[in-house]
């Protein structure tokens, strides 16, 4: 019974907390784009938060930098479990066209866990909708799983 | 025996604690809706509120090394004390569960309390933006705080009484106070708004300019918590204006509708202003509310 209320009050109130790295501002414009009037991810339950304190997803967009990759292990420490990582563009998940640049330090999921990747440069708004829905039902695999 | 359990009843299920708590999150719940509604969105569905709370309830709760703990996590507790002490004295359909000669005043004593909440969390929390929202805060308290005790004191001046009762028998047998005295019910509306926190006097929990305030390090429980905080503020100062400027209610519909009214006219001051900074803030609610409500103070200590 508590299991069950549980599982349903995460799956219904997933907090976001959008982490820009070093990418080209494109995909933070498709992450903003979605809590419009248009895409409108409230009505999932989806808020975006300021600190990383009230989040369960860490949406990350961009590559890691040399500048952000100790502060993002940070952010990620400063989360409360359970959290989840969405690695949002091709950025986060290989580097995209920054690959062979000075100050790319390797892709995201060698710097913290991610849960979910959604490739596209930038992906579009649905994507990202789509991308939520799937990390919510793998939360419910995950805890039947524990 | 019977008696304490049914005081123990009243204030934790009805009126108390959880039928307030049910109220209010329905109630915050229809604002998110309505805004939503009005910015051509679809918005949450009606459980939102209670999936919110129980998500966070189920989470880790992290103290950061640099709070005073004990006054971090009490900060929540001490605001939901306030205002359970203030919804027994309010009578919700006709009559209320504790009664004194000196109700008035108690209650604007209690409903201080999450204001003051607020600071202590922002203090104690150890962080920058915990320091800027709880100075927002404490300033902006100045300013509210007077109106709003001065547009329900020219009630007790009219009645010479200190009674909540006695305010609502008399509106019951002569027409809600709104009509009689506009001017401090107006006063006492505008003060509403920043004791919800709400646009456009927002500014202590900007979460645009200081990410999330007072609340910046809080998480799991305690964030719960002041959650449910913020819910029963929904409830409750609508509540406390109804009974004071809108004449109550013979029943509990008739209440919880004009509460509704309240929250609807709210929710659209909320949706159509921008914020005011600190200062603006702070000076409209010193050169508008607080005159509004001595002039009415006035006519009614000088009409008697
Ligand atoms: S994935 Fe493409 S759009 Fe997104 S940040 Fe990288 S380069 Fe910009």
């Amino acid at each position: 019974m508590l299991d069950t209320l549980r599982k349903f009050a995460r799956k219904k109130s997933p907090w976001i907390m959008h982490l820009p790295c070093g990418g080209c501002n494109g995909c933070d414009i498709e992450v903003v784009a979605a809590l419009t009037p248009k895409y409108d991810a409230e009505r999932f339950g989806v808020l975006q938060r300021g600190t990383p304190r009230h989040a369960d997803i860490l949406m990350v967009t961009g590559i890691v930098t040399a500048q952000v990759k100790d502060r993002l292990k940070r952010i990620y420490d400063l989360t409360p479990d359970p959290k989840y990582v969405f690695a949002f563009g091709s950025c986060a998940i290989d580097g995209d066209i920054f690959n062979e640049g000075y100050a790319f330090k390797g892709p995201l999921d060698q710097v913290i866990p991610v849960d979910i990747y959604v490739p596209g440069c930038p992906p579009r708004p649905e994507a990202l909708i789509d991308g939520l829905v799937k990390l919510l039902n793998k939360i419910d695999l995950k805890q039947s799983i524990e | 025996m019977i008696e304490i359990l049914e005081t123990l009843f009243g204030l934790f299920v009805c009126p108390g604690f959880i039928f307030s708590l049910i109220v209010g999150g329905l109630f915050y719940w229809f604002y998110r809706k309505l805004r939503a509604r009005m910015q051509a969105r679809i918005g949450p569905p009606w459980y939102q509120f209670f999936a919110d709370v129980m998500k966070l309830f189920s989470k880790d709760s992290i103290i950061p090394s640099r709070a005073r703990g004990y006054l971090f996590v009490l900060a929540p507790i001490f605001s939901i004390i306030g205002l359970l002490l203030v919804v027994v004295m309010l009578p919700i359909g006709a009559c209320s569960l504790m009664q004194s000669p000196e109700s008035l005043i108690m209650a604007m004593y209690f409903l201080a309390f999450p204001g003051l909440a607020l600071i202590i969390a922002g203090v104690s929390s150890g962080s920058p933006y915990g320091a800027i929202g709880a100075s927002r805060e404490a300033r902006m308290m100045v300013g509210y705080e007077l109106p709003y005790v001065i547009s329900a004191l020219t009630l007790a001046f009219h009645l010479k009484s200190l009674d909540i009762m006695s305010i609502v028998n008399y509106q019951f047998e002569n027409g809600a106070f709104l009509l009689k005295y506009p001017l401090a019910s107006i006063a006492s509306v505008i003060c509403l708004l920043p004791k919800i926190c709400r646009r456009p006097f927002d500014a202590p929990e900007a979460d645009t300019e200081i990410i999330g305030g007072p609340l910046t390090e809080y998480s799991g429980i305690p964030l719960g918590l002041f959650e449910l905080v913020n819910a029963l503020k929904w409830f409750i100062f609508p509540a406390f204006a109804v009974t004071l400027f809108f004449g109550g209610g013979t029943n509990i519909i008739e209440f919880l509708l004009k509460c509704l009214g309240l929250v609807i006219l709210i929710t659209i001051i909320d949706v159509i202003f921008p914020r005011f900074r600190i200062d603006q803030s702070f000076k409209f609610l010193l050169k508008i509310a607080l005159p509004l409500a001595i002039i009415d103070l006035l006519r009614s200590v000088i009409w008697i």
